[in-house]
């Protein structure tokens, strides 16, 4: 997999030549701006909803092994 | 009669539900049969969802013998590519890692389909989390080209374009992110569009690159994209990036039949070299036929469009290594044990990703997380991000001239399976044509434009258009579509080999 | 665990300078989430205030809660900020169980407010200017519970459980700039200031601002360098900062330890720690790095926030009295002394007295039992005094009980001491403790004689003019009645029977 990464990240330098710094950024192909929602409640999952794909579950929360570092 | 009910078009089927000629639990019976007698070959569904369709199906029939206002299209049965959330039927994404996983939620589009009573057959195949060009990345086996089971359908969406092909279903709802509606349209003879970017609400379309996936219309003519495009289209406020644009005319457009003094642009740098001997003789043909139905044709140059196969190749596995981050076997899907050492939450993640993803998902999520890494930022996205600006001035200069733009869908017919598997680049290549639209968000069509005379095998011509206006994608489509079927004596999917027992 | 060494505090002082940075998390009072329709509230059954935003599911997409940008804004223009006209929210990518998509949805380089300050009062009237860098939007992640290791701690644990009802409630994080000069009072301002952050939301009606309940959170920065030297020391982030106590303690412990690792000549780890209030220490947790390659990059399933200057004008016109302004006026209207407001503010029971006062008590009223009773009690038993237990309501029924002369002062904090051990309400205490005034002059008058008669000494000098003398017979007579008489009724009796004018 290295093999073919390596060829996909020197296809994809070129990129960097073309993008002068004169040139603004697009993150949003539409422009929009402002969409927001009113603060009101709407719909929520039961706790057997929520947990209906769980791989592990004790007392409707989701259960993990030990976590490994602390964030 | 099972023959008579598969090959008519959506549009057809629609009338002769509301005449009664029809039973709605006729139409989807005959589609699930034709499944049953052809699945097994083409490999089109992942799910089959028997019961319910025929429930909703039965519904349709109670409530119109009741008389009762029905949707134009309820009754039509339709297919809906396994990446979009169903609830009631599994949605795997083609992955091990979401392999039975329920949804409980509906996607918008989904809850359309039902509002207007279209039984859903089942969930199409596709390349893993979409992210492939021949859906020989799925977990479940790859789907075959109903032209050449030999041979690829197209990807992301293989399994929604051959269901349509096969006659398994008259519609199919796809995503397009980089051509994935309509490359397998182009491969498959038949029609699929990417519409403008928000035009269709993607809640529930399991995310791969946020800023270019769309929902989008497959189907065997332009009408019933037309009028599927109206069923999914419009405002949807769970979707932060849907316009408020609601969409309707575009059926009346596709019906139209008229280019005159419609102003057809041919994109310079896509099409000749690289481009197949068949496929570029098919695309010229098309071109004279517009022309001679009183088409403008000019030709226009969109010179950074070389840059953006690179520049998706930058932001989409960027957005999806973080969209994917979420499968991790902690609240949903496979959670995969390590085989020893200690038994934590960090290790568990990484066994469950490691054993639930394909090779193709891991290779872009690797690439994905690389190119937004510190220090890699400004090389790689933030420069790819700079190219769709510069992508989006090319289509904007080009549509000052031509009120669309025409160009082949991809740069070859079906390859054959196994053919490009080992070559990454190669298998980038057949989205070159299709990822501009994504790239810019303007709307896109790929129609047949016959086959291509080395291989007997389906062209798609593609139209796009500037964002906002799908509707000239139908008006220039619909049209072409009238002269290409004048010509051939009938659809191009009547020359398909047939498939079945029926034979 | 090892404990770390700690130097003196004040000889820290003399070859360094700490420089102190504040990460203060609010969590919004909003009705709902940050980016989905799923209720805000706390304590309810796990996982049943979360839909498939919340969790993450497959296919979901955020949607901007509209309040939560108001309020954001909000906070921003009484932190004195700058608010962005337009800016973006970003993903911070990062794996770990409480975070459902394993990104935050955050904003990085395009915060909603930037550049303002907050004058902070300290306890003997000088005033600090900490600078404010930012304040941006976020969402809160889920909570974790780690089961089968030490005292719920993650060491050790052999599982943990999750629960997302907490995950996309609405966060503003508010971060300073880099303080310096505060010198051996920063433990005291770094109190002052989250105090000052957690009185401005709650006053701004933005936030409940209770820390106990994780609506206000600090994680605290602390550095040591050389006296004269410009460039910082290395950074410790201590987290886990649960109170306003808890960060005076934490800082202050911060600096004793740097400045121990400094004077043995060893370096300071750059690294995240925990504060154990029992221990009053911190440990190490995960090696910070300011490398933390969090990958941001634009949200695009969000659109930009574009904030006019009309609409910032218009939250602006909403903004409540500044706490300061409030400060003033209620200090104006009772009639304190300026010492005497100035110890109740620092004692942290202002917003009590003025409830208190509200509910119908005199200020001078609600001040001695506040300061009297309460700020006392809540410093033997190491919490903040809106955390002990006694509320408004209770000091209001208790001063009741006390004007109404069913108990005297004495047996009013006794009461306290009841309502505290969760006897029950005021009156419950009374009845089960058997408490009331001897309201009856009767036994009263025999008790006052039985008093004079065993100290005719004393009897004579009151007769004499020496009305002080008085007291010695009060106290025999409150002995008598083990306390439950009315001193005042008592007094006003022994006078009249000896015909002294009092």
């Amino acid at each position: 997999m290295a093999g073919e990464l390596a060829v996909i990240v020197d296809s994809v330098k070129s990129v960097s030549e073309v993008a002068g710094a004169d040139v603004p950024a697009t993150s949003h192909p539409i422009p929009l701006s402002n969409v927001f929602r009113e603060d009101v409640v709407g719909h929520v999952l039961t706790a057997e909803q929520a947990l209906s794909g769980a791989p592990d579950a004790d007392e409707n929360r989701f259960k993990v092994p030990a976590i490994l570092d602390e964030e | 009669m099972t023959q008579e009910i598969i090959r008519s078009t959506a549009a057809q089927l629609a009338e002769k539900l509301a005449a009664k000629e029809l039973s709605a639990v006729e139409v989807t019976q005959a589609h699930l049969d034709r499944i049953a007698e052809v699945d097994g070959e083409v490999n089109a569904f992942l799910h089959v969802n028997t019961q319910e369709a025929l429930a909703v199906a039965a519904e349709v029939d109670a409530a119109r013998a009741q008389g009762e206002e029905l949707h134009a299209l309820a009754g039509v049965p339709i297919a809906v590519k396994d990446l979009i959330v169903t609830v009631g039927q599994p949605t795997t994404a083609a992955s091990k890692i979401l392999e039975g996983w329920h949804s409980p939620y509906d996607a918008t589009v989904v809850k359309k389909l039902r509002a207007a009573k279209m039984p859903i057959l089942g969930k199409t195949n596709l390349d893993e989390f979409a992210m492939g060009s021949s859906t020989e990345h799925s977990a479940y086996g790859p789907t075959r080209n109903p032209w050449d089971l030999d041979r690829i359908p197209g990807g992301s969406g293989g399994g929604s374009a051959a269901a349509v092909a096969a006659f398994e279903a008259p519609l199919a709802l796809g995503t397009d992110t980089g051509g994935s509606i309509r490359q397998p349209a182009s491969v498959t003879g038949s029609v699929g569009v990417k519409p403008t970017y928000g035009g269709v609400s993607r809640y529930g379309a399991i995310a791969m690159a946020s800023s270019l996936d769309q929902i989008g219309p497959v189907s065997r003519t332009v009408l019933d994209s037309a009028l599927l495009h109206e069923v999914i289209g419009g405002h949807d406020p769970y979707d932060s990036t849907s316009l408020q644009e609601s969409w309707t005319g575009l059926a009346a457009a596709a019906a139209s039949g008229d280019v005159k003094g419609l102003r057809i642009g041919i994109i310079k740098e896509l099409h000749g070299e690289g481009y197949q001997t068949g496929v570029e003789n098919r695309f010229n043909e098309s071109l004279e036929l517009l022309k001679a139905a009183g088409a403008e044709v000019v030709e226009v140059s969109c010179p950074n469009f070389q840059y953006a196969l690179g520049a998706y190749y930058l932001i989409m596995p960027s957005e999806a290594s973080s969209n994917l981050a979420k499968f991790d076997g902690v609240r949903f899907g496979l959670r995969a044990l390590p085989e020893d050492g200690p038994m934590t939450i960090e290790r568990v993640m990484g066994a469950t990703r490691a054993a639930g993803f394909g090779d193709e998902v891991k290779r872009r999520i690797i690439l994905g997380t690389y190119a937004l890494s510190a220090g890699y930022y400004d090389a790689y996205y933030g420069s790819a991000q700079k190219v769709r600006t510069l992508i989006q001035r090319d289509f904007d200069a080009a549509f000052a001239q031509a009120d669309v733009l025409i160009s082949p869908t991809a740069p070859t017919t079906a390859f054959k399976l196994g053919e490009k598997l080992n070559d990454p680049l190669a298998m980038y290549l057949n989205d070159v044509a299709t990822i501009p639209a994504n790239m810019a968000g303007v709307p896109g069509i790929s129609i047949p434009g016959g086959l291509a005379d080395e291989d007997g095998l389906p062209v798609g011509i593609q139209f796009l258009a500037p964002a906002r206006q799908d509707v000239r994608l139908y008006r220039a489509a619909g049209a072409l579509e009238k002269l290409l079927e004048e010509k051939w004596g009938g659809p191009l999917l009547a020359q398909a080999p047939v498939l079945g027992g029926a034979k | 665990m090892s404990t770390d060494e700690i130097l003196d505090y004040d000889s820290a002082f003399e070859k360094y300078e700490p420089v102190l940075g504040f990460e203060v998390h609010v969590e919004l009072n909003t009705k709902t989430k940050m980016f989905s329709s799923a209720p805000n509230e706390f304590g309810d059954d796990p996982n049943t205030n979360v839909n498939e935003v919340d969790l993450g599911l497959p296919g979901v997409l955020p949607v901007v809660n509209k309040a939560a940008v108001e309020s954001s804004i909000k906070i921003g223009l009484a932190l004195n900020c700058q608010i962005a006209e337009t800016c973006r929210f970003a993903r911070k990518n990062y794996f770990y169980p409480d975070t459902p998509k394993n990104f935050q949805t955050s904003q990085y380089d395009e915060p909603i407010a930037f550049d303002g300050y907050l004058d902070i009062e300290l306890e003997d009237g000088e005033v600090f200017r900490v600078e404010i860098e930012r304040a941006h939007m976020e969402e809160d992640a889920g909570k974790l519970t780690h089961m089968g290791g030490a005292a719920g701690r993650i060491q050790g644990a052999d599982y943990s459980l999750v629960d997302y009802n907490r995950a996309g409630v609405p966060l503003v994080e508010i971060v300073t700039k880099p303080i310096v000069g505060a010198g051996k009072r920063a433990p005291e301002l770094a109190k002052a200031y989250v105090a000052a952050v957690r009185e401005i939301v709650k006053n701004l009606g933005v936030s409940d601002a209770r820390m106990e309940r994780g609506n206000v959170r600090c994680d605290a920065n602390v550095s040591l360098r050389p006296i004269g030297q410009e460039k910082f020391g290395t950074r410790s982030e201590t987290k886990n900062v649960n109170s306003l106590r808890a960060v005076e303690h934490a800082v202050r412990y911060e600096i004793q330890r740097h400045g121990a690792v400094l004077e043995s000549g060893e370096k300071v780890v750059q690294e995240t720690r925990h504060w154990h209030e029992d221990t009053r220490t911190t440990t190490s947790g995960r090696p910070k790095s300011d490398a933390d390659d969090y990958r941001y990059f634009p949200e695009p399933d969000l659109v930009p926030v574009v904030a006019s200057r009309e609409w910032v004008e218009e939250l602006r016109a909403t903004l409540p009295e500044p706490p300061a302004e409030h400060r003033k006026r209620l200090k104006a209207a009772w009639g304190y002394s300026d010492l005497e407001f100035r110890d109740v503010v620092n004692a942290g029971v202002m917003d009590l007295i003025e409830e208190t006062v509200a509910a119908g008590l005199k200020p001078s009223a609600a001040r001695k039992w506040w300061m009297g009773e309460v700020v006392g009690r809540a410093k033997v038993a190491e919490v903040d005094p809106g955390e002990l237990g006694i509320t408004p309501d209770v000091i209001v029924q208790v001063n009741g009980l006390v004007e109404a002369g069913k108990i005297n002062n004495k047996m009013a904090s006794e009461v306290l001491d009841g309502v505290l051990a969760g006897e029950g309400t005021p009156e419950e205490v009374v009845a089960a403790r058997g408490l009331a005034v001897v309201s009856d002059d009767g036994p009263l008058l025999e008790a006052i004689d039985a008093a004079l008669a065993a100290q005719p000494d004393v009897a004579e000098k009151i007769r004499g003019g020496k009305v002080q003398a008085i007291g010695a017979i009060v106290g025999g007579v409150m002995k008598a009645t083990r306390g439950q008489a009315d001193a005042g009724r008592v007094r006003e009796l022994i006078l009249e029977k000896l015909g002294v004018e009092g």
